[in-house]
């Protein structure tokens, strides 16, 4: 692994993906999940929440949830009537978008438009940073009425800034006025292992596998375990046990909530190369061209 | 096919040309005389097998020249396609260049979705399926035109579009300024078809729609449905790609004319904003295509390319140079493997509970591979020695058998048999040292390995 | 040569994850090597340091024999990564790892780096939202070299409780090691709570969950807390915590150690004060390690740092990353039972009121078939031309489209951050476009740097 030696200060896609000496891949972001729903590592979600000067944003949603005490008195509005009002446009820009499908209620119930997540949404909007921004607001029970003002882009780096507030210097550490100590995992389940037994989701299989041993069935259908069963030694039959339709989480032959609050290290495994890395047992010796001494 | 031995035909050896009456009852227009020879028969004439058979058998027969038409001009499509762009394209021109490869090979996309519709309908009445791929009965007046794997060129484009074209009727009375257009299409094309009339495709659709009223209802089978590949599991969310089941005569018609309509455009209006027929989409880059002699929009690739060994006289389609010959076998041999995972999943019964989504998604994988393959066929030289002259091309030579054992656990011995065939050719490769796309090479090797595993572990069950 | 003043000080990495653990031995390195392009990463020893707990000084760097996640004891080894202190001397100057020598060129030792971590764990507070119930670990600024514990501590705990979120120490530099490195170590993956109540002490349920009682339920409402529907910001998804699993749904007051925070660094000279931080999270293990997520915050963070458009030619490692990562994610995933009746397909019928329907073709999606299509796109890329893959790529305003074309876009099966079907960051997809438009030009496109390192 060759050693990185230098930097330029303005090389900032060098310093993002700098991993650091003596850590392995899982210490960079780039092993952290972000479609967080709520996330493993951490809700990145709630890193958007303070982009606009003045207000705070839901992290899941375009609902306005705090303003800033010191905020202007139209900011205020947005809270103090007690009104929710949600960030429909930015600069033109919408941050919802429209829901089409096949209904099975009527269309007076079927909600037509959803809040994108704010990283893609406010990805025209970043660059903006220190700018301000016609942002306009939709009073959720009242869609006519519609709040437009400006509101300054919170810069989501931690930059250095002159005297007219234009940036001198940049680093790709994200702000402190983003998030504070406790920020980025308030919104993760608690305690986390309930992520692992709960969510019906399993598409974060790169960090929390799902379907693992898997081989091709007699009947063209795959077969494998479901990570969370508690047998699946090499003989049994594979077979894929779920409780996730049942809607209650109790099904004996799969590990409890229970045991991964007491013995969550006993009872998940490693996977490699889709398989089950037996405990006790170290990966094969990989050579590593150092010679040992002779004893 | 070897280009030395005279021009053979199934089709055209089981059928004769008859002249229709000029009744307007549609069960009399079955009613013929025939026609006096092939080669001065008028041009409205139509072939029917010989001696007739009944209706079922005859709706089979013409199913089977269909599907067998629509492979043939896919892989000719294709072929033209690959053969698009180059070095030689000057700068400017190459993103409208670009531009057709990509039309064209969606063409190329959806007559497969046309063959694979064919075969719903054979299934929808219970006939054997095909993949053959019919060459050359040029003289069958269904046929398009003779069989060429050739580079793009102005006048290989004229064949496609009169082959697409709609009924000069239809022309006639919607576009007659477009019908005289294409009567000046149509002479290009016959010379580049030596001097032979280009047919529609069309007329082969409608002839087998007219059939299929022949055909007794109780002979639609409604339990072929489990057996008929839907959209969904081969469109690719392409809604471009026509893949229609039937159990009933109008399903089976309409899907008949579904698939004549996206190649014509009868009914499709001329207007650029609506979805393009074959045809105008032939027809847009034929009038933007240059002339020979002006810039070159396609690289110098072989007419008819052939891996066969040279015979006493050198033929200059033969590939000679060693790497792009094994190249070309590496191609034959995919292609054999997409026709056959094509027949073993297209006869099998679809459920989740079956190998189906595995054959269709390794069908689609070998797709892939021709096409990476082609790309690279066209960077090697043809020739042994000449690494000036022209490029090599993937001669799509048809395998020596496509039919799978009858017994289930057999087709995949079948299928683990291709995958060691290939295993041969890329192992040969492998020992150039120069040889190109080694790290392609090596990673189509450890695919294969891994879908022989999987193979394997089916046989072993 | 000597330096006369340090011009800034940066850490890198920026932003680090530590991984839970219970091992007293922190996780060796290790590196990805990928043998196969369409096969599995393959994880190798990587230069590790070993570090002396009591002295907090190198004693070696070397690479191990094994790529082993668990001690003898087959406790999780836990991820504990280092931050470098970077500096540049002059204006505009190259950044490089600040050194010993650095500081003793400038009249200085080690100790003149101080170093200050705080992290909180705030996922009570998140629901209470009583300030009261932030879990806070502040170690002030401090020099030294010894293990620095991490305790939270939180005003409706019980007298004298704290919760570990492991530790800190400043790495002692030496001639051989002499650059200036602080080591984050994560906590254990304990869970603590409230006192159980006399039916929990006799329950099964309940024994030997929690690690400590640190929970004072006279002062707080953890426990006992719901969720309530008419609460427009309650978590999404809603009720994620641990429970007695009857309805209502209402909080146990369990707590866990994972934690995020800030360390910074702040060194004196003579005429200024520099100052650096860096962003650090503790979560539990990658329990597939030789693989990585399709979407990650690495992606978040190039997104928010270079924008949408790519500023030079896409690269092809670039998009080999992309799509490696949807396999190593669908290799892992039961489609056939997401497909009609968990996850999204569940997701689009309760949350939407969308007719329930399979999402894709049931007869094709089983995991093999899904798994082996992406191998080929994979096997595509390097013959230098994209398949299917970017046609069928999501943008990220169709994300409501519940249609059956729109839910069969890719990434498919998989929710995003808005709780409707995943996309891809726009950077991401943008970079898939570019390079499909390449290869369909017969372009070159730029092979990209391929090493040990990439993900």
């Amino acid at each position: 692994m060759k050693k990185t030696s230098s930097i330029e200060p303005k090389n900032l896609t060098a310093q993002l993906h700098y991993r650091g000496e003596g850590n392995p891949p899982s210490t960079h972001p780039s092993t952290a999940v972000s479609n967080c729903y709520p996330g493993l590592e951490m809700d990145f979600r709630n890193v958007w929440k303070h982009v606009f000067e003045g207000i705070e944003l839901l992290e899941y949603s375009n609902l306005v949830i705090g303003v800033d005490p010191g905020a202007n008195e139209k900011i205020q509005r947005l809270i103090s009537t007690g009104i929710q009002y949600e960030l429909i446009s930015v600069d033109g820009i919408p941050m919802t978008a429209p829901v089409t499908g096949p209904f099975r209620h009527a269309p007076e119930m079927i909600h037509d438009t959803m809040a994108l997540e704010w990283s893609n949404a406010l990805a025209e909007v970043l660059p903006k940073a220190g700018q301000f921004v016609l942002c306009k607001f939709q009073n959720s029970n009242n869609l006519r009425e519609i709040i437009s003002m400006e509101l300054k882009v919170c810069h989501f780096f931690d930059v250095d800034l002159n005297r007219n507030g234009k940036v001198v210097n940049q680093r790709v550490v994200i702000a402190r006025e983003m998030a504070s100590p406790g920020d980025l995992t308030q919104s993760l389940c608690s305690p986390w292992q309930n992520d692992y037994r709960e969510c019906d989701c399993f598409y974060w299989a790169a960090s929390r596998p799902d379907f693992v041993n898997v081989e091709p069935g007699k009947d063209g259908k795959s077969k494998g375990n479901n990570w969370m069963q508690k047998d699946r030694t090499g003989t049994a039959d594979k077979k894929y046990i779920s409780d996730a339709e049942d809607g209650v989480r109790g099904n004996p032959v799969l590990v409890s909530y229970q045991d991964l609050f007491a013995a969550w290290e006993e009872n998940l495994r490693y996977i490699i190369a889709g398989k089950d890395v037996p405990l006790n047992n170290p990966l094969k010796k990989v050579k590593t061209g150092v010679k040992k001494k002779s004893k | 096919m070897k280009k030395n031995k005279p021009a053979y035909s199934r089709f055209s050896d089981h059928m004769q040309l008859v002249v229709p009456t000029r009744s307007k009852k549609k069960k009399d227009y079955f009613a013929y005389k025939p026609a006096k020879g092939w080669r001065n028969a008028p041009y409205d004439c139509l072939p029917l097998h010989n001696p007739p058979l009944c209706s079922h058998d005859e709706a089979i027969f013409f199913l089977h020249m269909a599907s067998e038409v629509e492979h043939a001009l896919m892989i000719q499509y294709l072929y033209a396609a690959f053969s698009l762009g180059g070095a030689q394209v000057p700068e400017d021109k190459r993103e409208l260049v670009n531009s057709w490869r990509v039309k064209i090979m969606g063409i190329a996309r959806e007559e497969m979705g046309h063959l694979i519709t064919v075969q719903n309908i054979l299934h929808s009445i219970g006939g054997p399926l095909t993949f053959q791929r019919e060459d050359f009965p040029f003289d069958s007046k269904l046929y398009p035109f003779h069989f060429s794997l050739e580079r793009m060129t102005k006048n290989s484009l004229a064949k496609y579009v009169v082959a697409e074209m709609p009924s000069e009727d239809f022309l006639k009375k919607n576009d007659p300024s477009l019908l005289k257009e294409m009567n000046i299409i149509k002479a290009i094309a016959q010379k580049g078809n030596k001097g032979k009339a280009i047919n529609r495709v069309g007329m082969i659709y409608e002839k087998i729609q007219q059939l299929l009223d022949g055909v007794e209802s109780e002979d639609f089978l409604k339990d072929s449905e489990k057996f008929q590949s839907p959209h969904s599991a081969w469109g690719t969310n392409d809604h471009k790609i026509i893949i229609e089941t039937a159990t009933n005569r109008a399903d089976a018609k309409a899907a008949l004319w579904k698939i004549a309509e996206q190649g014509e455009g009868e009914v499709i209006s001329m207007k650029p904003s609506k979805e393009e027929s074959h045809f105008e989409r032939f027809l847009h880059i034929y009038r933007a295509f240059p002339a020979a002699g002006r810039w070159e929009a396609s690289k110098h690739v072989p007419l008819n390319p052939s891996t066969n060994l040279p015979a006493t006289d050198p033929d200059p389609s033969i590939i000679t140079d060693e790497q792009a010959l094994l190249w070309a076998q590496l191609s034959n041999q995919r292609y054999r493997m997409i026709l056959l995972y094509l027949s073993h999943c297209l006869q099998m019964e679809i459920k989740p509970a079956s190998f189906y989504g595995q054959l269709v998604s390794w069908t689609f994988g070998e797709m892939y591979n021709l096409r990476s393959i082609s790309d690279i066929l066209t960077t090697l030289p043809q020739q042994k020695g000449n690494r000036k002259g022209p490029r090599a091309a993937s001669p799509f030579e048809f395998p020596y058998n496509l039919n799978l054992p009858a017994r289930e656990m057999n087709k995949w011995r079948a299928h683990r048999d291709q995958l060691l065939n290939s295993r041969i050719i890329i192992d040969e490769l492998l020992e150039y040292n120069d040889v190109a796309h080694a790290i392609y090479l090596k990673a189509l090797r450890s695919a294969d390995e891994q879908t022989l595993s999987v193979i394997k572990s089916i046989i072993n069950q | 040569m000597a330096i006369h003043d340090i011009h800034e000080i940066r850490i890198l990495p920026a932003f680090a994850i530590a991984r839970l653990g219970s091992s007293p031995e922190p996780m060796d390195n290790y590196d990805w090597e990928i043998p196969d392009p369409v096969g599995f990463r393959k994880l190798v020893p990587a230069d590790t340091f070993y570090i002396d707990p009591k002295t907090g000084k190198i004693l070696s760097r070397k690479k191990p024999d094994e790529v082993n996640f668990r001690d003898s004891k087959n406790r999780i080894k836990p991820i504990s990564p280092f931050l470098e202190a970077w500096a540049n001397f002059k204006k505009n100057g190259p950044l490089v790892p600040l050194t010993q020598k650095h500081l003793n060129d400038l009249g200085l030792t080690p100790s003149a780096i101080k170093w200050r971590v705080q992290l909180g764990n705030n996922k009570a507070f998140r629901r209470t939202k009583d300030p009261a119930d932030k879990i806070l670990a502040d170690t002030g600024f401090y020099s030294d070299f010894i293990r620095k514990p991490l305790l939270g501590r939180c005003d409706n705990f019980l007298k004298g409780k704290k919760i570990s979120f492991g530790f800190g120490q400043y790495i002692r530099p030496t001639p051989k090691f002499p650059e200036i490195r602080y080591r984050f170590t994560p906590a254990r993956g304990y869970v603590y709570g409230p006192a159980p109540t006399k039916d929990q002490e006799k329950s099964n349920r309940f024994r030997n969950v929690l690690k400590d009682v640190v929970y004072d339920t006279h002062l707080g409402h953890w426990k006992g807390y719901q969720d309530l529907d008419s609460d427009p910001t309650t978590t999404a998804p809603a009720s994620i915590f641990a429970n007695s699993g009857s309805d209502p749904v209402k909080s146990l007051g369990y707590l866990d150690d994972e934690c995020d925070g800030i360390l910074e660094l702040e060194l004196q000279l003579k005429t200024k004060t520099l100052k650096a931080f860096a962003r650090i999270v503790a979560g539990p293990p990658t329990f597939a390690p030789d693989g990585a997520p399709v979407r990650t915050v690495g992606d978040e963070l190039e997104q928010a740092l270079l924008g949408i458009l790519l500023n030079e030619k896409v690269n092809r490692a670039d998009i080999e990353n992309i799509l490696r990562r949807a396999m190593e994610t669908v290799r892992l995933m039961n489609t056939t039972l997401m497909n009609h009746s968990v996850g999204m397909a569940w997701a689009d019928s309760s949350q939407f009121g969308r007719t329930s329907q399979p999402i894709m073709d049931p007869n094709v999606v089983d995991n093999l078939a899904i798994v082996s299509r992406h191998e080929q796109v994979l096997l595509a890329l390097e013959s230098g031309s994209l398949a299917w893959f970017s046609r069928l790529l999501r943008h990220y305003n169709e994300v409501g489209d519940l249609t059956d074309e729109g839910r069969r876009k890719m990434p498919a099966l998989m929710r995003g951050a808005d709780g409707s079907h995943l996309a891809l960051t726009r950077r991401m997809v943008q970079k898939i476009l570019e390079a499909a438009d390449l290869f369909q030009q017969h372009k070159h496109i730029v092979p990209g740097r391929k090493t040990k390192r990439s993900q």
